[in-house]
């Protein structure tokens, strides 16, 4: 579901390898990241370009990811398809999360803090 | 234990009844298949053994019909063989037998084959009682949550209800027995109406729960006291925050909603908003011309101190405002396609003259048409507000 793509000067690319993130899979990508980030993985690009569906449930799973981050690093977004991009408009998380058009121009962001 | 023992001889029959009931068991006597069967089918008998080879109906159909009839219990099937042939086991067993024995039976074989069949038979039994318990343990559960749902309906305003110049409807479909969608409207004096919609996240039990209490929560006292504290302009932003408040939980994201809520001032032909993550509400104006409102907001129960904003639209005589939930707009087809708001917002277009009755009516059979299925993955909710064409209907 979640695969680490790159690692480089402490900041890590996930990529979201599902189409939904949705009430089905939630719970499991929760449980993923909260690993990852107790791990240490603080400095996240989250790679979402594969994914068309986000729903509520998924939105609170990644709003969990971010709070679970919170100040100790970055959880930053990548390449949100339209659909995602819409539910994150009217939710207003386009303005909570950091919202990058590709995981390069997220990792240049993430390299410099 | 109580066995039926089919053979067309006699001294056979007697043979095995006097071995039988030497080992404290009782014997019931069958002349061919036919009769084992008419004993089967009048006791609760669960033991049958019977000679392969009879006149009429034979071991093999004997066996063949106990398995295809439902007796409600298993039968086991011992089947005696004359000669010890192995196409009489391939034979058998393909007719649902259990066990063999050869003639002469002696008394130690008959002895373990006996218990062999009560070994299954008590195992047997064991498993149609857990299922009975698991299957009153299903009625018991699902006749509480269907207690549930009639509960939280009850909290629902009324169907076809009119407020002032406002005929409102509703439509309220829980995907299992609950719903973690939740809404009502009144009138607010003789010139508004207030009204919320709410869908918390996640499905089933857990936020039908907040839902319900969000319906307990939000009664018309709560609504006019904290979105109309000086008469006006309404602020409708003043509920959100207050439920952002009362709801948000630094820890744990899993019980956060989205909320609409918003206030109809029939003189001044406007609603006022605050948009908290709910889709946005569908206008269609008396002319026909449709408008998605608000401006989008953050879900309640996320972050704590976010500010809320309302927004104000024209709503006049004739038009109609259409309130949903996101069930209804991310149901998918099979390919996986969202019904989506550009086909919704068709649907509510081309029943624009519709009554708001008949518009509720044919959304379900509309959306079961596009998922292909009768039930939905997601609650399913709308308040349809329609102003009448006369100022003072």
């Amino acid at each position: 579901m979640l695969e680490p793509t790159v690692r480089t000067q402490g900041v890590t690319v996930y990529r979201f390898m599902e189409a939904r993130l949705d009430a089905a899979n939630a719970p499991t990508f929760k449980d993923r990241m909260a690993r990852a980030i107790d791990q240490g993985d603080v400095r996240i690009v989250l790679d979402m370009g594969g994914v068309d569906f986000v729903d509520s449930s998924g939105l609170g799973a990644l709003v969990g990811a971010l709070k679970r981050v919170g100040s100790r690093g970055d959880l930053a977004l990548a390449s949100l398809r339209p659909p995602v991009q819409k539910v994150f408009k009217l939710t207003r998380m386009d303005r909570v999360f950091q919202i990058f058009p590709d995981t390069d121009s997220a990792m240049g962001r993430l390299k410099e803090t | 234990m109580r066995v039926v023992v089919a053979d067309d001889d006699l001294s056979q029959r007697f043979y095995l009844s006097g071995l039988l009931d030497r080992m404290g068991h009782e014997a019931l006597l069958a002349a061919d298949g036919g009769e084992a069967l008419e004993l089967l089918e009048r006791s609760d008998i669960s033991v049958v053994i019977s000679d392969i080879e009879m006149p009429g109906i034979d071991g093999l159909d004997l066996a063949r019909a106990v398995r295809a009839r439902s007796f409600g219990r298993y039968i086991y099937v011992v089947l005696v063989t004359g000669r010890d042939r192995p196409q009489d086991y391939v034979l058998g067993l393909d007719a649902g037998a259990d066990d063999f024995m050869s003639k002469p039976v002696e008394p130690p074989i008959l002895e373990v084959r006996l218990r062999a069949a009560q070994r299954l038979l008590t195992y047997e039994r064991e498993l149609q009682v857990k299922s009975r318990h698991l299957a009153q343990a299903k009625q018991q559960i699902e006749d509480d949550l269907a207690a549930a749902g009639d509960t939280q309906r009850a909290l629902l305003p009324k169907l076809d209800l009119k407020l002032g110049a406002c005929l409102v409807q509703r439509l309220f479909m829980p995907s299992q027995f609950v719903s973690g969608d939740m809404f009502n409207y009144f009138a607010l004096g003789e010139d508004r109406i207030g009204f919320y919609a709410a869908d918390v996240s996640g499905h089933g039990v857990r936020p039908a729960l907040l839902a319900a209490s969000l319906g307990h929560l939000i009664t018309p006292d709560i609504f006019a006291e904290t979105v109309l504290p000086n008469g006006s302009p309404p602020t409708p932003e003043r509920l959100a925050e207050r439920l952002n408040r009362r709801f948000v939980n630094d820890e744990d994201v899993s019980n956060y909603f989205s909320f609409l809520c918003g206030v109809i001032d029939q003189p001044a032909r406007e609603v006022v908003l605050c948009q908290a993550g709910h889709p946005h509400p569908l206008l269609i104006s008396g002319g026909g011309e449709h408008r998605w409102l608000g401006d989008g907001g953050t879900p309640l129960g996320l972050f704590a101190g976010v500010e809320y904003e309302r927004t104000t639209h024209r709503f006049g005589p004739g038009d109609r405002l259409i309130v949903h939930s996101d069930g209804i707009t991310e149901a998918v087809d099979a390919t996986g396609a969202q019904y989506g708001d550009e086909r919704f917002a068709s649907f509510a277009l081309d029943h624009r003259d519709a009554l708001a009755r008949d518009l509720c009516e044919q959304l379900i059979p509309t959306l079961s048409a596009w998922t292909g299925q009768a039930e939905f993955k997601d609650d399913i909710s709308m308040i349809v507000f329609d102003r009448s064409e006369s100022e003072n209907a």
